[in-house]
């Protein structure tokens, strides 16, 4: 079962503290948002989950193992991120090879059926020769995804994923991602409330702490906290919050979906 | 048109041929090329297996010939070093420097005519195979060359990056000079010196994304498994087949031909 356990962690890129005092666990089959606006620390915390960054105080340890003195290359065999932009992360001039480019690095056995099945799994078999940046956004973030699940992570991270997508496309991406991680422990980071609604639970940060962690239901409807986060409430939270000043009385809710149901059903 | 053909996508044998095997042949023939340099029969043979060569890859000749056209003035001006300060035992005439004589006529037309059909020999090879196929060829035929500590996967991934990001980066510069336009920039003039200096807020953004993007690549890299080509399980594959030994078998046959030729005409070149 994966498991990450952050343990009152703090790093600093030379001035201040970007983060400072944070502490979470996470185990199973999670789907978590880390939510917080430009700054807020959550870019850097993933990449000191992931090894990327030297942790100096405090202990992360990802399956049990620590990132201060395990095996980093095992620790992040574990972990895939899809980072924000898609043509920063090719490393190959042919998709197939790109695909690759994970196992062969941890030494994984079959590699070309791991490839064959990455690339079929995300509908991209058919492009295997082509070259990455010539194909279409969409099937970018896909080929993304299959770089990352030919090496069978058990915590995926996508770091602003998708963003350069459209609405149906980036809804897309996140059915593709939860069908095929249906098992793992998906993190989601992002700024934008209407993003973390998805998720079973919400990490709020803000000046590199963590100022929230609970269900959508309890941090997405809390303005107080999403305000001192710099972040817009999601969107039918504030539509609904409009008609309460109206006088309507609507019950708590999160999606537009929620919201059209509570004013069809509104007496 | 680039300096050595642009890929022109296509089903023949050439096209068809295993990446490392291409780039082998094409290296046989051009060992081949240069032993036959130097003499009249060497010349019809290269010019006889370079025609069966672009016959074989449908490619055709004339964007070569333009090619050949477009620089002919540095190809006049290699004859007429040649033809002008080569030196001679017989010269029609000598003045300080310079020495004119028919051994530098025929050295300057030796040395055009290996210039020209060493360059048609390679535009087959860029026009039949993809600059990833060519790394991909390079990469495979170099191998041997890492167990002397050559860093040769080393040096074709960067190749491969680097190709990866041409167009990335030729997007961005096409944003960058189009963002400056709409405030006004007009990128140029009529001097080389406004042009250069006209260079500079382009040349700019487009580093500084550079920089990012590789900054960016290098995290995915690393969140990948990557730790140098040290770690890296590659695997070099060569799809050995019929074909693959009959381009061998040919490119062979021309260099042995080459060697006999120059053998029997018992030539020496300067």
């Amino acid at each position: 079962m994966p498991s990450i356990s952050v343990e009152n962690i703090s790093f600093s890129y030379g001035r201040g503290d970007v983060i400072s005092s944070v502490s979470f666990c996470a185990e199973g089959a999670a789907r978590i948002a880390l939510l917080g606006s430009n700054g807020s620390g959550k870019s850097t915390l993933i990449k000191l989950i992931d090894g990327l960054l030297p942790l100096k105080r405090g202990d992360i340890k990802v399956n049990g193992c620590s990132v201060k003195d395990g095996d980093i290359r095992r620790i992040r065999e574990k972990i895939g991120i899809v980072f924000q932009d898609p043509d920063s992360q090719f490393v190959s001039p042919v998709l197939e090879e790109d695909t690759a480019f994970g196992p062969e690095n941890y030494d994984l056995p079959d590699i070309a059926e791991r490839v064959r099945k990455s690339l079929e799994l995300t509908g991209l078999y058919e492009a295997r020769k082509r070259m990455p940046q010539t194909l279409s956004g969409g099937e970018k973030e896909r080929a993304q995804l299959a770089g990352i699940l030919a090496s069978e992570p058990e915590i995926i991270m996508l770091d602003e994923s998708f963003t350069m997508l459209d609405e149906e496309g980036r809804k897309e991406m996140r059915t593709l991602v939860d069908t095929i991680w249906k098992d793992s422990m998906v993190i989601t980071i992002t700024h934008s409330a209407d993003e973390a609604i998805s998720a079973d639970r919400v990490i709020l940060l803000s000046g590199g702490r963590i100022i929230a962690d609970g269900t959508p239901e309890t941090v997405l409807t809390d303005y107080k906290l999403l305000e001192e986060a710099g972040i817009k409430a999601p969107l039918a939270v504030r539509l609904r919050k409009a008609l309460e000043e109206r006088g309507f009385k609507l019950p708590p809710l999160l999606t537009a979906e929620e919201l059209k149901e509570a004013i069809w059903n509104y007496h | 048109m680039n300096l050595l053909g642009a890929y022109t996508p296509g089903s023949s044998s050439i096209h068809k041929l295993d990446n490392a095997v291409r780039i082998t042949d094409f290296a046989i023939l051009f060992a081949a090329f240069v032993v036959a340099s130097g003499f009249v029969w060497g010349y019809i043979l290269s010019l006889s297996v370079l025609l069966f060569v672009f016959r074989m890859a449908g490619v055709p000749i004339k964007p070569v010939a333009a090619m050949f056209w477009r620089f002919r003035v540095f190809l006049l001006t290699v004859f007429l070093m040649n033809a002008f300060f080569q030196p001679s035992e017989r010269p029609y005439f000598s003045f300080w420097i310079v020495t004119f004589s028919l051994d530098g006529v025929l050295f300057g037309l030796r040395m055009i005519m290996s210039i020209m059909l060493l360059t048609a020999l390679s535009s087959v090879l860029t026009a039949t195979a993809t600059p990833v196929e060519i790394t991909d060829g390079l990469r495979t035929v170099l191998h041997p060359l890492s167990f002397l500590k050559i860093p040769v996967d080393e040096a074709s991934s960067i190749i491969s990056i680097a190709i990866s990001f041409i167009p990335v980066l030729a997007s961005e510069g096409e944003s960058i000079i189009l963002s400056a336009r709409a405030r006004g920039a007009l990128p140029g003039g009529r001097k080389i010196k406004d042009r250069a200096l006209s260079l500079i807020p382009l040349a700019l953004p487009l580093f500084l994304s550079a920089f990012r993007r590789a900054d960016e690549l290098a995290s995915a890299m690393e969140a990948r498994g990557y730790t140098g080509e040290k770690g890296r399980k590659r695997k070099i594959r060569i799809a050995f087949g019929r074909r693959e030994s009959l381009s061998l078998v040919f490119s062979l046959l021309i260099l042995l031909g080459a060697i006999a030729l120059k053998g029997v005409f018992n030539v020496h070149t300067s």
